[in-house]
């Protein structure tokens, strides 16, 4: 494993990414905009409408959701990691130097997860940040360590599963309109998984979120798994003289 | 330097390539020809180990394309049908980057990448984005990214495809001052000129089987027989194949010129020439008809050419051939 080689892809993929306004514009917006528009709307509901309650109990989803919007907004560049390449006729160049199957494969995936991992994170940050300095001090207890901590683990974890999700989709799919299709599709559960997490956060029941965390743990190195062992040449550039059979499809159920 | 024996490669039902065998020694240039989908491309990726062959062996550079694919990688350039550039990138670090991937340390690969912008133009232009280059210079780059790594095989897919003749007449010097460090190029094209300026030897590609191989006089003589070639007289005479038949079998005899074969020219045509002459024939012309590698090409496909087309002449001379006949 040549690391000097994964690196450089890695800093290739994040290039090309961080020039393209297309992707920057959002993901600012969702890292530092979003966050903080949040913030002004508890400032507004517990300042001006006296509700300390109501957002109180909304402060666990709206962190989850500051932190998970951004990588589910990432996971669209994951998705067409491997596919867009090849639609662009990018990818057998790449594919006909010594880097190995693997080093492709990490380099890739490495760059879509530090992408929204980052943006998360920060968006995370901007919240809590702005949070802690502008409302008042009684609010401001309520925001505990541990419910951070706990945010953090499970956004971290969610943007892995959803960009190893994406790549892996990627690396199996034959346009990029379908793999952007198919990581949406993913988006669904993963979204709905917040609701609960929020809902045990607001229940203070952090020992049902270990579960969780550990099942999306465990889901994000099978998906990391599958996509390192699945991720050959032979599988990519054959898949252009190859087609989906309908009737071949069907077999199994007859 | 390239040794393929039996490849095949299939995909589910579809066979890709059925038996191609061929050897490239050191020094050559081998164009690789055939309509598309007759599997130039499958051939070339088995070659540079980027596709598995489903069975048959084949060495290139020395190393095994199913035992040591990633060393046979390192030491082939591979030119793609597309140039597929990263449009985002300058040039530089476009090269820099695919140095890197074939394991060159930054600083020799920055050295080496600009003397190859140097040597095809670019180094003006190596800070611009690709993406705003011409077809012509992202093709240059893309040769480059090919050559970076001083590879001792080379696989060019239309080399010289999107330039104007200035830049295509740099790659073909580029491409014969590879041939001369011997190292192996090769050269898949649909530009027939090209392939036979440039190549030591021609393999055809069709339908997956190795049509033909041979050197370019060796092809055209296998498959369209001896040379032709023509006398031109000064008038049309009637008797004028009756003239010259005790020597030659006239082929074709059309107004005032007559066409015949022989694979030796050397010893017949003065003979003819004399017997005309004292004929009190005035002989115009002799000359070989000119038999391009597009006729040769089109008989291996199966398309035969005109077994005898008129040599090319200006308009007025055309016109005033026909009003003659």
């Amino acid at each position: 494993m040549n690391y000097r080689r994964i690196y450089a892809i890695v800093y290739r993929e994040l290039a090309e990414i961080m020039t393209d306004w297309r992707m920057v514009v959002p993901l600012l917006t969702l890292t530092f905009v979003v966050p903080s528009l949040a913030v002004l709307t508890v400032l507004l509901v517990t300042v001006f409408l006296h509700d300390t309650n109501w957002a109180l109990s909304l402060l666990p989803l709206t962190l989850l959701l500051c932190g998970f919007l951004p990588a589910g907004f990432a996971m669209g560049n994951a998705s067409e990691s491997f596919v867009g390449e090849q639609e662009r006729k990018t990818l057998e160049s790449l594919l006909s130097t010594a880097v190995t199957d693997a080093e492709i494969y990490l380099g890739k995936v490495t760059a879509a997860v530090l992408l929204p991992l980052t943006s998360s994170l920060l968006a995370i940050a901007t919240f809590t940040g702005l949070f802690v300095l502008s409302v008042p001090a009684p609010l401001v207890a309520q925001l505990h360590p541990a419910m951070i901590a706990a945010i953090v683990l499970l956004v971290t974890l969610k943007a892995i599963v959803l960009v190893a999700g994406a790549v892996l989709i990627s690396i199996h799919a034959t346009s990029v309109r379908g793999a952007n299709l198919l990581s949406a599709f993913a988006l669904v559960p993963v979204g709905a998984m917040v609701n609960v997490d929020a809902y045990l956060l607001v229940a203070h029941r952090l020992d049902l979120l270990l579960p969780i965390a550990v099942s999306f743990a465990i889901t994000a190195v099978l998906l990391l798994w599958a996509g390192l062992s699945t991720f050959k040449r032979e599988t990519v550039l054959a898949r252009e003289q190859t087609s989906v059979r309908i009737p071949w499809l069907a077999r199994p159920v007859k | 330097m390239i040794g393929a024996t039996n490849l095949h490669k299939s995909f589910g039902d579809f066979h890709a390539v059925q038996g191609i065998s061929f050897n490239v020694p050191p020094g050559e240039v081998l164009a690789l020809l055939g309509p598309s989908g007759a599997g130039k491309s499958t051939t070339i990726r088995m070659l540079t180990a980027m596709l598995r062959p489903t069975s048959g062996t084949a060495t290139v550079a020395g190393y095994d394309v199913i035992r040591e694919p990633a060393q046979v990688r390192a030491h082939v350039g591979l030119l793609t049908e597309y140039p597929g550039l990263y449009g985002r990138m300058n040039a530089l670090d476009y090269l820099i980057f695919f140095g890197q991937m074939q394991g060159i340390a930054r600083t020799d690969v920055a050295v080496r990448a600009e003397a190859l912008l140097r040597r095809f133009g670019l180094w003006e232009a190596h800070r611009r984005k690709i993406g705003s280059y011409s077809k012509g210079m992202q093709q240059k780059v893309a040769l480059i990214r090919a050559m970076l790594h001083n590879p001792q095989v080379l696989f060019l897919d239309e080399p010289t495809s999107g330039m104007d003749p200035q830049s295509a007449q740099v790659v073909r010097e580029a491409i014969e001052d590879l041939r001369d460090e011997q190292r192996v190029i090769v050269l898949c094209t649909h530009d027939l000129n090209e392939a036979e300026a440039l190549a030591d030897r021609i393999a055809v590609i069709s339908g997956g089987k190795l049509a033909a191989l041979g050197t370019a006089a060796e092809l055209t003589r296998r498959l369209l027989g001896e040379p032709l070639w023509e006398i031109e007289v000064a008038e049309p005479l009637p008797g004028l194949a009756e003239c010259v038949s005790a020597c030659v079998t006239v082929e074709q005899a059309v107004g005032n010129r007559i066409r015949y074969r022989t694979a030796e020219p050397q010893h017949l045509n003065p003979v003819l020439l004399d017997r005309l002459h004292t004929a009190g024939v005035s002989v115009v012309a002799l000359r070989e008809v000119p038999r391009s590698l597009q006729d040769v090409y089109m008989q291996i496909l199966g398309t035969p050419a005109a077994a005898v087309r008129p040599t090319f002449r200006s308009r007025p001379a055309r016109l005033a051939m026909e009003h003659a006949q």
